[in-house]
């Protein structure tokens, strides 16, 4: 059935992202807003916007009941969920699919299978693919993981069951530490996903964090479409990812992907979705799959010259996958890397919020920018910190790097601190440079230290016009009493 | 002739600007500024400025530098004098943790804040007494906003 309507139930650089293809496919869209949120980039870049009200989150991005109410004021027939939100929500799936309007997603059952990380931990394990030793569903009790550490050894980690994105993980190192940590887990996951259940994993330490993407059709097919290296995190959370991985060789990647389409097929998996592998050595253990479009999912769109969310919004529609990605022609071509721009400080990773005063976008060969605010934009608080993505293809990793370099030096952001600096020592590091690098990249890095401003940039701030009231990014307004308008072309943050 | 005094990242430095150069730290250099650009001593620089309130931001040479005008270095170091405890992050106070009027070990949480999506526990600096909180549970709080009053510890006169 064809897709006329689409409602993009999100917001960011996702719910453009989203809207773009849909454009393209000459699918309508409508998207979704809060309060604070009135204007923001995504609700210019669909036909129309629907208010979600004031309110945190809970209240708006999250509410199954604002966004099926969202999706009928719009005459929607389809719901587009992006990633993080109501994405892995089976509840939302199978409401979408009540109210007789498409579900650009799997089935609500794959959504359960896998968003329970320990019964998805016991069906992986059924289905032959290999998992991290860690806890069974039974344990429960302090007592029963007390007992599960000893057996799985230090140092572990305590994950939530209901979770994902780190959150609610913590790293134990001596068993004094579990039940205090037990305790601070449970909470946490409680708070977060409403589901206090937690269990033990083996920390493997040098570990490498490689994800596969798969995508299924209603007809039964699953396909791999290759792998993603999700090695470069802060604070368990990517910040950089690059295909193909320096770490696979041919027979690897072939033995992840056939893991990764057979822990989908073990959940009647339909669409776009990724299996997360930590590698390690030459051996690969599931971690978890996620049920929606990934953040990094362009890397995989430039190397293959695909666009998975057409192919999302094609399966829901009940069109089978393309042949090619079926009879195994499709070859991933050439290096792709892409970088996350944070709102946060590049040293201790917090959050930074406040309005985009100046924005400039790198552009050139092999570059692409998928963003989610633009100049004026306002950062707040109660969202991801993400403002956009960098993703740029080259014909070797080498040439595709220094692409990366480039491009992140084109990129102005003046009003929000960012994670640039960050991302730019990675991409010049030796140990990134060499492939041969794990999940502690990041931690491992020499300090960044404090910036310290050339002579030039104190110039510049010097000679910037006094401010004009209400200031922001006023530029220099004729007539104002300033000495220093005597430089005619000076301008601020125009 | 114009004298600035600008700080950054608690860094403060004078700077003396002619029409056509510049004093800083005793060296002058050669300016000449145009649209979003400045040569320095003959060299180009691409630079971006944007002002909000009294900060001025500068994008310059790929690094983005954000400047303040210098204040009296007594009147930057009385929150740390005074025991203030200030938010390293924007963000909502999710909750108060330690108890008003208690005594605290260094380390201890003294609350806990959040933003986007992220937990962030605040801690005593020192020993000490919380003396009171300066926001309740459910602010939302700039940084650089003070939290709480600790006081150093006055149960310690051997020390």
């Amino acid at each position: 059935m064809a897709i006329a309507r689409l409602l993009i139930a999100n917001r960011g650089e996702i719910a453009v992202r989203v809207a773009r293809t849909a454009r393209e496919m000459g699918i309508a869209t409508a998207g979704v807003y809060t309060d604070a949120d009135a204007g923001a980039l995504h609700t210019r870049s669909v036909d129309r916007a629907i208010a979600l009200g004031a309110g945190p989150p809970a209240q708006t991005y999250l509410s199954i009941e604002r966004m099926l109410e969202a999706a009928r004021e719009s005459g929607a027939d389809a719901v587009h969920p992006g990633y993080g939100f109501l994405s892995e929500n089976s509840e939302f799936a199978g409401a979408v699919a009540r109210a007789g309007l498409t579900w650009v997603g799997p089935p609500p059952e794959a959504i359960v299978a896998m968003g329970d990380k320990l019964r998805a931990r016991a069906a992986m394990e059924k289905a032959g693919v290999p998992v991290v030793p860690g806890s069974p569903r039974a344990a429960l009790s302090d007592e029963a993981l007390l007992a599960e550490a000893r057996r799985i050894g230090f140092p572990l980690l305590i994950k939530a069951s209901a979770g994902g994105g780190g959150k609610g993980m913590s790293r134990v190192s001596r068993i004094e530490d579990l039940p205090g940590a037990l305790a601070e887990g449970r909470r946490v996951s409680e708070a977060a996903f409403g589901d206090g259940t937690v269990y033990l994993e083996r920390l493997l330490e040098n570990a490498r964090h490689v994800e596969i993407q798969v995508f299924g059709d209603a007809a039964g097919h699953v396909v791999s479409l290759f792998e993603r290296e999700c090695s470069v995190q802060r604070r368990h959370q990517k910040i950089l990812e690059e295909t193909p991985s320096p770490a696979l060789n041919e027979p690897l990647r072939r033995a992840m992907g056939e893991a990764a389409v057979a822990a989908a097929k073990a959940v009647g998996y339909v669409g776009a979705g990724t299996v997360e592998f930590l590698f390690e050595g030459d051996r690969f253990y599931f971690l978890e799959m996620n049920t929606r479009l990934q953040v990094e999912h362009p890397i995989t769109e430039e190397t293959l010259g695909v666009d998975l969310v057409r192919a999302q919004i094609d399966v829901a529609s009940g069109r089978e996958l393309p042949a090619s990605w079926r009879d195994g022609s499709l070859r991933p071509r050439g290096h792709a890397i892409e970088l996350r721009l944070y709102a946060e400080d590049p040293v201790e990773f917090l959050p930074r919020s406040g309005r985009i005063l100046v924005y400039r976008e790198p552009s050139g060969p092999g570059v692409r920018v998928d963003a989610g605010v633009e100049e004026g934009s306002v950062v707040g608080v109660d969202f991801d910190p993400l403002l956009a993505k960098l993703v740029v293809s080259a014909a070797t990793r080498e040439a595709a790097i220094a692409r990366a370099r480039r491009a992140l030096g084109e990129w102005i952001v003046l009003g929000v601190e960012t994670n640039a600096r960050l991302l730019d020592a990675v991409l010049a590091s030796d140990r990134f440079a060499s492939g041969a690098y794990s999940t502690d990249l990041v931690p491992q890095l020499p300090p960044l230290g404090e910036a310290v401003p050339p002579d030039a940039a104190w110039i510049a701030a010097a000679l910037a016009p006094a401010a004009v009231a209400g200031g922001v990014a006023a530029g220099a307004r004729a007539g104002a009493p300033d000495p220093w308008n005597a430089y005619p072309a000076w301008r601020v943050g125009s | 002739m114009r004298t600035v005094r600008l700080s950054h990242r608690g860094q403060a430095r004078e700077l003396r600007l002619d029409r056509d150069a510049a004093t800083i730290d005793g060296r002058t250099l050669a300016i000449e500024a145009g649209a979003r650009e400045i040569v320095v001593d003959g060299r180009r620089v691409r630079v971006e400025v944007a002002r909000a309130g009294d900060r001025i931001w500068v994008w310059c040479e790929g690094g983005v530098y954000e400047f303040e005008p210098a204040r009296g270095s007594r009147a930057s170091a009385s929150a740390e004098h005074h025991g203030g405890l200030s938010a390293p992050m924007p963000g909502r106070v999710r909750r108060l943790v330690a108890a008003a009027g208690a005594q605290v070990a260094r380390g201890d949480v003294l609350l806990v804040l959040e933003a986007m999506k992220m937990e962030h526990a605040i801690r005593a600096p020192h020993d000490g007494v919380l003396e009171r909180f300066l926001v309740a549970e459910g602010d939302l709080v700039e940084a650089g906003v003070d939290l709480a009053e600790l006081s150093e510890s006055s149960s310690r006169p051997g020390a």
